[in-house]
């Protein structure tokens, strides 16, 4: 793993540490009862990410597979900065977007339309430009009216979809994603997956986290596999995933 | 996978450095104002959607309360303020108060509120306490003409104080911002400071000259009682709308005292708001 300088985001030694407690302090009231008890305030560190480097190149696609709570979802908040790490160096080259659970930030309340132009703001893009993507926008996520509606009333999928067709139009460099098309139906999949390949092609570098082995191999270059926070292996996805699976199988029984 | 997991001393730990380089978009000045100017405008704009009377609905609050004070403070205890109608004196200081308390408060809630925009996405976490702030402050400067009308109409004529209006608008945002990002910061982890949050405003409303002149504090009191911040900034409002004396001492004291919650409270935000989403 050499790091040229083509790499357009590099990770060296990442840990990421959780505090877990015994019982967490929710509330002032509950803090104060639990400083005059025995045990009252125990907690042991728990390391969510343990050494994680690995570098990325333009256009390159990273998967990532992984039990439950191996640490995919953590690394991108801590590729994305949302989450701030414990430890490690992380260096971004270009613009860097999020497409995490099921949106990428919204606001509940506000309608489909006015979480693109948040979204938009968020990705720094100007009312001008927010406004240029609009139109697209809206066509792919294919909401019908129910674009002027407040998300909150939007189905599973339907949030998804808003949340995917704003992040394939911000023109990011490197597009994170976690559990991707965990719902929405056939046929959107259908249209995401041609979608991101292409997105692929015009140098957009991705991190996908996903239980969907098929869809890694389908998409990535290359795959990582995390376990309790390591990284076991990172290579080619056929490597990798024929490596992981029988864990994958063992794990379910 | 062992869950006890413990750094062997030969690794090399490092402090943690995120670094963006090549979007000069990321977490600039720019994007943050932008955002911010985006966040004030669509709380201001939820607040009057779809009523006929918009901005007049702020109003209606403090006239309602000017009412209730008046005749309680004016008919019952027969209370004055000095030189001027008691219901004048009543407005100004319940508005700039209603401004600085509503604006805290919501400042205060606006990281949990915002939960599913800073878990999810690359939102910058100090814009949600800002324009909290910012739509009251505007919700305050548009409710200032009729405030100034209500004065004026009162038979108060406006002095030359009336161009410090900006200094004393400033000291009441600066003052909701910071103590505004500082309860923020904390509230994700005591989600109860809420309800402390409301009685202490109402204590501080009690403690501060708003429905009654400083003049009234028991002179043994008053330096401990001046050693609220907010002291000086009703007062001042009193001297920039209603031509009352300056006072000078007072005023610093909310100057320093100003200064002092804006930078705790920016840079407890700083060291608390990444953590916000860990709980």
């Amino acid at each position: 793993m050499s790091p040229g300088p083509d790499a357009i985001l590099e990770v060296e030694g990442v840990w990421r540490k959780y505090r877990r407690w015994e019982r967490r302090p929710t509330s002032l009231k509950d803090a104060f009862v639990r400083i005059f008890q025995r045990n009252g305030l125990v907690y042991e560190d728990f390391w969510a990410l343990k050494d994680v480097s690995f570098s990325l190149r333009r256009g390159e696609a990273l998967g990532i597979c992984g039990g439950n709570g191996s640490g995919k979802s953590t690394l991108l908040k801590v590729l994305a900065n949302i989450l701030p790490m414990s430890h490690g160096r992380v260096t971004v080259r270009g613009k860097i977007t999020t497409l995490l659970d099921l949106g990428t930030g919204f606001l509940p309340e506000l309608t489909g339309r006015e979480n693109i132009a948040l979204n938009g703001a968020i990705m720094g893009l100007s009312g001008a430009e927010v406004a240029s993507h609009m139109e697209s926008i809206i066509e792919f996520a294919d909401l019908g009216s129910f674009i002027n509606s407040p998300i909150k009333t939007y189905s599973a999928g339907m949030y998804m979809r808003l949340g995917f067709a704003i992040a394939i139009h911000v023109n990011a460099d490197i597009l994170l994603i976690d559990e991707i098309l965990a719902v929405g139906d056939e046929e959107f999949h259908r249209k995401c997956i041609p979608e991101l390949k292409r997105m692929q092609r015009n140098g957009t570098s991705m991190v996908i986290a996903s239980h969907a082995l098929g869809m890694l191999s389908e998409l990535c270059d290359r795959v990582m596999w995390l376990n309790g926070g390591r990284v076991m292996m990172d290579g080619p996805p056929a490597e990798v995933l024929e490596r992981y699976s029988p864990h994958l199988v063992v794990a379910n029984d | 996978m062992s869950t006890s997991y413990e750094i062997h001393p030969s690794v090399k730990m490092t402090q943690p450095v995120y670094e963006v380089i090549g979007d000069a978009n990321w977490n600039s000045w720019n994007k943050i104002a932008r955002l911010i100017k985006h966040m004030t405008w669509r709380s201001l704009a939820s607040r009057y959607r779809g009523s006929a009377l918009g901005f007049l609905w702020t109003l209606v609050n403090p006239i309602m309360l000017m009412f209730v004070y008046t005749f309680v403070f004016k008919y019952l205890f027969k209370q004055t303020a000095p030189g001027v109608p008691l219901q004048v004196y009543l407005m100004t200081g319940i508005l700039a108060w209603n401004f600085f308390s509503t604006a805290a408060i919501q400042a205060s809630v606006s990281l949990v509120a915002g939960a599913s925009l800073v878990n999810k996405s690359t939102f910058p976490r100090i814009v949600l306490p800002i324009s909290a702030v910012l739509a009251n402050a505007i919700n305050y400067l548009v409710a200032l003409p009729l405030l100034l009308l209500f004065i004026v109409l009162s038979g108060v004529a406006p002095t030359a104080f009336l161009l410090l209006l900006p200094f004393a608008f400033l000291l009441l945002t600066l003052m909701a911002i910071g103590l505004g990002s500082l309860l923020a910061s904390l509230m994700p982890f005591f989600l109860d400071l809420q309800h402390l949050i409301e009685v202490l405003f109402t204590m501080w409303f009690f403690m501060t000259p708003i429905v009654y002149p400083i003049n009234q504090v028991p002179e043994s009191w008053r330096s401990l009682y001046a050693l609220n911040p907010m002291v000086g900034v009703i007062e001042f409002t009193d001297t920039v709308f209603l031509g009352q004396p300056l006072h000078e001492k007072s005023l610093a004291i909310s100057l320093v005292g100003t200064l002092g919650i804006l930078l705790i409270g920016l840079l407890v935000f700083r060291r608390l708001a990444p953590h916000c989403t860990e709980v």
